[in-house]
C-alpha cells in the first residue's frame, strides 16, 4: 500500500554566525518515515531532539536542507497554488491553545474563516454549528458567538481541532496538543482525536515527549535523538522491548508507580547531558550505559533485521535474538 | 509532634467580581523525614497553600484564616522580620522553572554563597566559597560549574543549583513547586533520584507539589488531593497505589495514560472546576462526580480519618451512604 505521507531522507540545516565564521547545527539528519492511510503514527523525542523543526517542515512552512516530502504521492508545496491545496489536506494543531488562536476573532470566524478561504460561498454559520457539536462543544449555538476569552483551554483547543476539521483534511499533525492542560482535559482531547480519527478515516501524526500518550494514541512509534530516528516500530512492540538504549531510559525516567521488577542497570547514565552530542558516530554514545569504542566510528545504519521494526545501534538491547542478549551481558561486565 | 501543622487554612484572593478563597479550609501535616505531595489541577490551590506557608503570596493574596505551625511556633503570628530568620535557614523553597530562583547576572558562586553569608554572620569568604563548592558536589555538579552564570547551564543543571541553594543552610523543610515539569523525563529522574537520596543522607522534609500524580506516587510518603481550593483526600503512597477512595481522585488516577498493564479507553472527568467567587452548596465536585448523591448538593462532606489517610467525602460517612450509591447501579 502506498503510504499517504512519505518524508524521504529529509534533513534540516540551521545556520548562524556572520561571513567569516557560520556555524551550521544539524536539527534534523536524514529522517525518512511513511505514515499510511487511517494509521497514528507518534514521534516521541525529548525537547531538542528535532521533531517540531519536523512537522514544520511536513506542513511546508520550512523547507527542507534535504530530501523530499510527498502527500498522496505529490511533493509539499510551500507556495503558490499548490501552497492551498496542501493545506486543505494537511492540518495542524498546535500546543499552545491560548497563542495559537486568535483573541480578537468570535469562534464563528475562527472556524469560519479558513472555510471561506477554501472556497465556501455564503454563510458558513450552519456548517460551523456542526463542527461545533463534532468536537464536543454542545449545545454549539452557546459557544459560536464566544470570543476565546470566554473560553476554557481545553474548550479552546476543541475550537482549534473544529477549526482544522472543517477543510476537511486527510492528515492531522499534533504537536503536543494536550501539554498545557490539566491531564483530565487532555484525556478528552486524546478521546476526541481519536474519535474524529475513526469518524473521519484521517491519519495522525501525534508529535510528543510523553511515551505514555504516545502508547494510548498510536499504532506505530518512531523515536527521535539528535535529529535522528533511532527506533522505530509498533507502539506496543516498542513499549514492551526498546532495542535502542536510549529508548530504555525513556521508557524507565517516564513515572510509573505500578511498574514492577527493577530498572535496568546504568539508567543514569542517560542524564550526563554536560558532554553534548558528538557529530559523528552514534549521537548517544555519551550517555549511554553499554556504548562499545567502534559506537564513535562512522555513521550508525539504521538496522532494519526485525520485521516493521528499526534500530540506530551496533548493540540492540535484548529480545529474540540470542546474540543480542548475550552482546548486552558481555557489555554490562565491561562497563562494571 | 510533626513539623508542621497547617490547619483550616484559608488563603484570599481578589477579583474584579469580588474575594475568593484559593484555599478554602485545608489541614494537614508533615512529619520530620518526609516526603509529602499535594497534587491537583490548575486552580485548586495546591501552589498557593505552598506559597502562603512559605510567604511568597504576591499580589491579592493573603492568609486570612486558620494556623501554620512548624516546629510548635505559630507563622502565621510572625513579623516579616521575623519570618526571616526562617526562610532559607529552616525552610527553603524550589520553583518549577530554575530562571525564577537564579539571579541570571550572578555567577552561580556568588548565589551559593549569597545564601550563606546572609544568614551565618562572620562566615569568612573562604569558608563560604569551601561550603558551595561541598553543596556543588552534593547535586553532583562539577565544581568548574561555580564560576558559570546561570545561562551557561542546561535546564536540568540550573535546578540542580537550585537544590543546592535549598541545601545550603540545611534547613528542616524544603517546598518543591514543579521543580522537574519543565526538564525532560530522563533529567527529570535524575533529579528525583538525587532528591531521595539527598533526603536520605540529611533528612529533611519536603512539600512536594506537582500535578503529575504518577509521579508524586514515584516519590512522596504520603499525598493530599485538593481540589477547588480544599482538600480531597489524603493518603498513603501504598493506599493510593493500592486504590484512592474519593471520586476525584480516582478520576485523576484514571486520565494518565499508562506504561504498564493493558490498553484502555481512559474516561478522564467530564465537566469544569466550579466558580470560586459563588462555590456550590455542598460538595464541590459533586457535578463531576459519577457517585454523587442527594445529600452532596445540600451538605458539605464530612471529613472522615482512616489508618492511612483521610478522605472527604459523603460516600464514606455513613454506610447508607454507600447503599444508595451501589442502588443507583453505579
Amino acid at each position: 500500500m502506498k503510504p499517504l505521507l512519505q518524508v524521504d531522507n529529509v534533513s534540516q540545516v540551521y545556520e548562524s554566525g556572520g561571513l567569516l565564521r557560520k556555524n551550521k547545527m544539524r536539527a534534523v539528519r536524514g529522517v525518512s518515515l511513511e505514515l499510511h492511510e487511517g494509521e497514528v503514527l507518534a514521534v516521541v523525542g525529548e525537547s531538542g531532539c528535532g521533531k517540531s523543526t519536523l512537522a514544520r517542515m511536513i506542513l511546508g512552512l520550512l523547507p527542507p536542507t534535504e530530501g523530499r516530502i510527498a502527500l498522496a504521492g505529490r511533493p509539499i508545496a510551500r507556495r503558490g497554488a499548490g501552497r492551498l491545496e496542501t493545506a486543505k489536506r494537511l492540518q495542524m494543531i498546535f500546543q499552545d491553545p491560548f497563542e495559537s488562536i486568535n483573541a480578537n476573532q468570535k469562534v464563528e470566524t475562527v472556524i469560519g474563516r479558513p472555510l471561506q478561504l477554501h472556497g465556501a460561498k455564503g454563510p458558513v454559520r450552519s456548517r460551523v454549528l456542526e463542527l461545533l457539536r463534532q468536537v464536543g462543544l454542545t449545545p454549539a449555538e452557546d459557544y459560536i458567538d464566544k470570543y476565546p476569552s470566554q473560553l476554557s483551554g481545553g474548550q479552546k483547543q476543541r475550537v482549534m481541532i473544529a477549526r482544522a476539521l472543517g477543510i476537511g483534511p486527510r492528515v492531522l499533525i499534533a504537536d503536543e496538543p494536550t501539554s498545557m492542560l490539566d491531564v483530565s482535559i487532555g484525556i478528552d482531547i486524546m478521546n476526541l482525536m481519536l474519535d474524529l480519527k475513526r469518524d473521519h478515516d484521517l491519519s495522525l501524526l501525534w508529535i510528543t515527549h510523553n511515551l505514555g500518550s504516545a502508547r494510548y494514541m498510536s499504532d506505530r512509534i518512531v523515536i527521535m535523538f539528535g535529529g535522528q530516528i533511532i527506533e522505530s516500530g509498533p507502539t506496543e512492540e516498542i513499549i514492551a522491548s526498546p532495542r535502542h538504549p536510549y529508548t530504555e531510559a525513556l521508557l524507565y525516567a517516564s513515572p510509573d508507580p505500578w511498574r514492577k521488577g527493577a530498572e535496568p542497570a546504568g539508567i543514569e547514565a542517560a542524564d550526563r547531558a554536560e558532554k553534548g552530542l558528538p557529530e559523528d558516530g552514534c549521537r548517544f554514545r555519551h550517555r549511554c550505559p553499554y556504548a562499545q569504542a567502534d559506537c564513535a566510528l562512522g555513521e550508525i545504519p539504521m538496522d532494519a533485521a526485525e520485521p516493521q521494526r528499526g534500530v540506530r545501534c551496533l548493540y540492540p538491547l535484548g529480545g529474540g535474538a540470542d546474540s543480542a542478549s548475550s552482546i548486552r551481558i558481555e557489555r554490562k561486565d565491561i562497563t562494571g | 509532634m510533626s513539623l508542621l501543622e497547617v490547619r483550616d487554612l484559608q488563603i484570599e484572593y481578589s477579583s474584579a467580581r469580588g474575594p475568593f478563597n484559593a484555599v478554602d479550609g485545608v489541614t494537614f501535616s508533615l512529619e520530620r523525614g518526609e516526603i509529602f505531595g499535594l497534587a491537583g489541577e490548575s486552580g485548586c490551590g495546591k501552589s498557593t497553600t505552598a506559597y502562603g506557608i512559605g510567604r511568597l503570596l504576591r499580589g491579592s493574596a493573603r492568609v486570612v484564616g486558620g494556623s501554620i505551625r512548624f516546629d510548635d511556633v505559630e507563622l502565621t503570628g510572625l513579623s516579616d522580620a521575623q519570618f526571616d530568620t526562617y526562610r532559607w535557614a529552616r525552610i527553603s523553597i524550589v520553583l518549577q522553572s530554575a530562571m525564577n530562583n537564579l539571579n541570571p547576572v550572578m555567577k552561580v558562586k556568588d548565589q551559593l554563597t549569597d545564601a550563606i553569608f546572609a544568614h551565618r554572620k562572620g562566615v569568612s569568604r573562604a569558608d563560604a566559597l569551601r561550603q558551595a563548592a561541598e553543596l556543588m558536589e552534593l547535586v553532583d555538579l562539577p565544581k568548574d560549574r561555580l564560576e558559570r552564570f546561570p545561562h551557561e547551564l542546561s535546564g536540568g543543571m540550573r535546578q540542580r543549583v537550585v537544590i543546592a541553594m535549598a541545601l545550603a543552610l540545611r534547613p528542616e523543610l524544603i517546598i518543591m513547586d514543579e521543580p522537574t515539569t519543565a526538564l525532560d523525563v530522563i533529567t527529570q529522574k535524575g533529579i528525583i533520584d538525587k532528591i531521595i537520596e539527598l533526603k536520605r543522607t540529611f533528612g529533611f522534609s519536603v512539600l512536594f507539589i506537582t500535578h503529575d500524580l504518577p509521579l508524586m506516587l514515584e516519590i512522596c510518603d504520603r499525598v493530599g488531593v485538593m481540589y477547588a481550593g480544599q482538600m480531597a483526600e489524603i493518603a498513603t503512597r501504598e493506599r493510593m497505589l493500592a486504590g484512592a477512595r474519593h471520586p476525584y481522585t480516582q478520576g485523576l488516577l484514571r486520565s494518565f495514560p499508562s506504561l504498564t498493564g493493558p490498553r484502555v479507553r481512559l474516561a478522564g472527568i467530564p465537566g469544569s472546576t466550579p466558580d470560586l467567587v459563588a462555590p456550590p452548596q455542598g460538595c464541590r465536585f459533586r457535578d463531576r462526580c459519577p457517585h454523587a448523591l442527594s445529600v452532596c448538593g445540600s451538605e458539605a462532606p464530612p471529613v472522615r480519618s482512616e489508618a492511612d489517610g483521610i478522605v472527604s467525602c459523603h460516600l464514606y460517612a455513613k454506610e447508607e451512604n454507600r447503599h444508595e450509591a451501589a442502588a443507583a447501579g453505579r
